[in-house]
């Protein structure tokens, strides 16, 4: 009950966010995505004390985390003021995708499965999903990009911030494969298996070497960029939730 | 000559290789959700390479071609790794003498060591599956050496061990206190003993002994063996397996991390003149 109070209070502060950015109200806006940032914050400890260990295993718990790490990218990494104001509606924008979709998870921690004490087991879950808040971040910096481009306002400072957040994601994703390696030489025997979760990292990982090889600056390529760029977030997204599935 | 060398270094070739790696994982995701490819793909993971092609049979050649044509879009990426480092970056590195070029030319070095060596863990070394063993029992493997499973010391409610071992909560399996005790020689002679638990395996010269599981208690000539105790007690399944390249693999993997950090943090600014590119054209930037 409480889970589901706090939920709808944090998606309330950030369509409130999204509210005040369109309505120019900059000031409104910073509060209501601190609000946001903090009743996400309250249910993540509610998660972590009930259980016992980090929230980053189950559906609701990990869409909770992407959200809270995203929302404080938001609030400190983004451009403030009248700037990237793109950038922070699309940002909102998948906070509250990651919150209508955790409605329809069960509220309540994860179970507590036999290896969720096993620090490599953290890590590898943790550092995912940093690396997807991450990569959600960059991706609205691309869509601010491309709208500027479309409007003949070169604006490249956000083609490079959302290469920066797009590397800061693949590198939090590396951590979280190397942590994953050490959990299965220690508990299969090898580091590396056949496996649908396997192939479904190493999609990510060339999706991400795809998006960091285009060649070229200018024309096709900048525009294949900055689209691969702009949908590295989704696609992250979706094979989180094909894996969940599966 | 030069064409083909400067087409082999090329982004656009590197680009097209790994679309197409996309797409066959893509595939390779469909092939492994269908029920009998996954237990191929199981089988690929119990084996060598090279064992594991002898025992497939027909049924595999789907993911026999699969693997293959991995096999070629990987060596082609290999390729282009080394025309592009050669060709390209090298270059670029003895031409500006910058630390993000030289910085970057060592992450494709270190990353192209990481694939070699995810491949030589197909080849090398040895994999030895589903090593059932009750309390007592040994097993003789490769080059002399035999294991004994001296004690299976299992204390939560054996009921738990017909559940897959994802399904098990922490509080009806124990990590700590369930554990195999085994000795290990090698002709006959006593090398050492130690003990296996879960995600905490036992290493021998260079040979890992990884817990797998526990088996359900079997009684007494059951299952065909003399067993030298009278209390039923759980079995275990052990992993055997020597990997020669795993400390390769495990020391370059956080250097290709360390460098694409450091990387990224010398290359976080915006280069001076895109930077002047993009406020000179404004302050509206929304």
């Amino acid at each position: 009950m409480q889970l589901l109070l706090f939920s709808y209070l944090t998606i309330a502060c950030f369509s409130a966010s999204l509210f005040f950015l369109y309505k120019k109200r900059f000031a409104a806006e910073k509060y209501c995505a601190a609000g946001g940032c903090l009743f996400c914050g309250l249910i993540l400890v509610i998660l972590m004390t009930a259980k016992g260990n980090l929230p980053v295993f189950g559906d609701f718990e990990s869409s909770m985390c992407v959200t809270g790490v995203l929302g404080i990218l938001v609030l400190f990494c983004s451009p403030r003021q009248n700037a990237g104001t793109t950038a922070r509606g699309w940002a909102y924008g998948f906070i509250l995708v990651l919150l209508l979709l955790s409605l329809y998870y069960p509220k309540v921690p994860s179970p507590d499965e036999h290896n969720h004490q096993y620090i490599w087991v953290i890590f590898f879950h943790g550092f995912r999903r940093i690396a997807l808040a991450a990569m959600l971040f960059s991706s609205c910096f691309y869509i601010q990009y491309r709208k500027n481009r479309r409007r003949g306002v070169p604006a490249s400072m956000f083609s490079h911030q959302g290469r920066n957040y797009l590397l800061a994601a693949a590198i939090c994703f590396l951590v979280s494969e190397y942590a994953g390696m050490i959990w299965c030489q220690n508990g299969w025997g090898d580091f590396w298996h056949w496996s649908n979760a396997f192939f479904q990292s190493t999609l990510v990982l060339l999706y991400l070497m795809a998006a960091f090889h285009i060649p070229g600056r200018n024309g096709n390529f900048d525009r294949a960029r900055s689209l691969i760029g702009s949908l590295s977030g989704v696609f992250f997204l979706t094979m989180m939730m094909i894996r969940s599935l599966i | 000559m030069k064409k083909l060398t400067e087409h082999l270094s090329s982004l656009h070739f590197c680009l097209w290789l790994l679309v197409v790696l996309i797409g066959w994982f893509t595939w390779a995701v469909v092939l492994a959700t269908a029920t009998g490819h996954s237990e191929t793909f199981r089988q690929m993971n119990n084996h060598l390479l090279r064992n594991w092609l002898s025992i497939s049979r027909e049924g595999s050649s789907l993911i026999r071609f699969w693997f293959f044509g991995l096999c070629a879009a990987t060596t082609a990426l290999g390729i282009n790794l080394i025309f592009c480092s050669w060709n390209k970056i090298l270059k670029m590195t003895a031409r500006r003498m910058n630390r993000s070029a030289m910085l970057m030319l060592l992450i494709h070095i270190v990353f192209g060591l990481v694939i070699l060596g995810h491949f030589g863990s197909l080849v090398m070394g040895f994999r030895l599956s589903n090593v059932r063993l009750q309390q007592g029992e040994s097993f003789a493997f490769g080059n002399g050496y035999r294991i004994i499973a001296d004690q299976i010391h299992f204390t939560d409610d054996p009921a738990v061990l017909s559940k897959p071992l994802k399904a098990m909560r922490s509080g009806e399996f124990s990590f700590a206190s369930n554990y195999v005790q085994v000795s290990v020689y090698r002709n006959d002679r006593f090398l050492k003993s130690g003990k296996l638990f879960f995600l905490k395996p036992f290493v021998l010269d260079g040979i890992q002994f990884t817990l797998r599981n526990f088996t359900p208690p079997v009684s007494k000539g059951t299952i065909g063996k003399t067993v030298p105790h009278t209390t039923p007690s759980a079995g275990t399944v052990l992993f055997i397996s020597a990997n020669p390249v795993k400390n390769f693999v495990f020391g370059l993997f956080p250097l290709m991390i360390i460098g694409i950090t450091i990387y990224l943090i010398l290359t976080w600014k915006q280069p001076g003149h895109l930077q002047h590119a993009s406020t000179a054209a404004g302050g509206n930037t929304q």
